[in-house]
């Protein structure tokens, strides 16, 4: 408890590279940082509360677009819709 | 519509249903999904997708057997809307992304930081209709972005190629549809009490 305390104000309560810190969220959250990229950015965050703010709340908004968004099966009638335009049926009856 | 690819393959007529079959047919959910978020709308969201994989069995000989077929359709699927649905599509008022886009690929940007205080907790706290409500709220070209990136894990070189846009612009596009996805969220955020409890914790 004492530890993390001390840790959380030991770190900077603001940053003054904000904006490349947060390109480089963005970056990392959409899985296209370098795993170089990812260890410096990880040792900055370590000291510098906004980046940390920042990376949590960028993860958290990804994931939960993911997981919270309704997903829709296509109607079965559609993709019948579709075989029978493209003339599916007419070819052959069997699988491939 | 597939104008890049020069690439012509030969295919027998059971070929080409069998790529069908095989590499389109896995998609059509993701791409029912893509286009119902796009027209917000069954309707036009059916017609869409049908369009789209009738236009990608006629020109089937252009998609190259090995490659990646989600990101070819989906290029085909977006073009199909901005070419024939955009227009009637109940869209909500643009703004203009590529005057916020030339800003922040430019030099003097100075301005991209986070501009709203949301909190991971209201995030956290919050239902799919309000996050799908979010997403309709914002102009289409935002919209979607975040559906290639977030929902269906494009990289931003694919992403790049599906909208035919370069790579900076896919980041700067992402990043605005972000701010904007969060400024919608804050309101929601609000109306739960979120902001309520902040303001009466930074009086104390």
């Amino acid at each position: 408890m004492t530890a993390s305390v001390n840790e959380i104000v030991q770190k900077k309560e603001t940053c003054e590279h904000q904006e490349e810190c947060m390109k480089m969220v963005q970056k990392i959250v959409d899985g296209q940082a370098s795993s170089s990229e990812i260890e410096q950015f990880q040792t900055n965050m370590k000291s510098c509360l906004p980046c940390e703010n920042g990376f949590a709340l960028e993860t958290c908004l990804k994931e939960t677009i993911q997981l919270r968004l309704d997903k829709k099966c296509v109607p079965l009638s559609l993709i019948e819709c579709i075989k029978q335009k493209i003339g599916r049926y007419n070819i052959e009856n069997q699988p491939f | 519509m597939i104008e890049e690819t020069e690439i012509i393959e030969n295919y027998t007529e059971k070929e080409k249903y069998k790529v069908f079959d095989k590499e389109f047919m896995p998609h059509i959910d993701a791409m029912y999904n893509f286009a119902f978020r796009l027209t917000n709308d069954e309707d036009d969201a059916n017609d869409l997708l049908q369009d789209t994989f009738l236009k990608a069995f006629r020109f089937i000989t252009s998609f190259e057997k090995g490659t990646n077929a989600k990101a070819w359709l989906f290029r085909i699927l977006k073009n199909s809307f901005i070419n024939d649905y955009r227009k009637k599509s109940k869209e909500p008022s643009k703004v203009d992304y590529q005057e916020v886009e030339t800003t922040y690929n430019s030099d003097e940007d100075a301005e991209v930081t986070n501009t709203t205080d949301l909190r991971v907790e209201a995030i956290q706290d919050m239902i799919g209709d309000e996050i799908a409500n979010a997403l309709n709220s914002i102009p289409v070209d935002f919209r979607t972005v975040i559906i290639l990136c977030d929902v269906e894990g494009f990289t931003y070189e694919e992403m790049a190629k599906i909208l035919d846009i370069p790579i900076g612009t896919v980041r700067s596009r992402l990043h605005r549809a972000r701010s904007l996805m969060k400024d919608k969220l804050k309101t929601y955020a609000n109306s739960m009490g979120y902001g309520k409890t902040e303001t009466l914790e930074n009086k104390e």
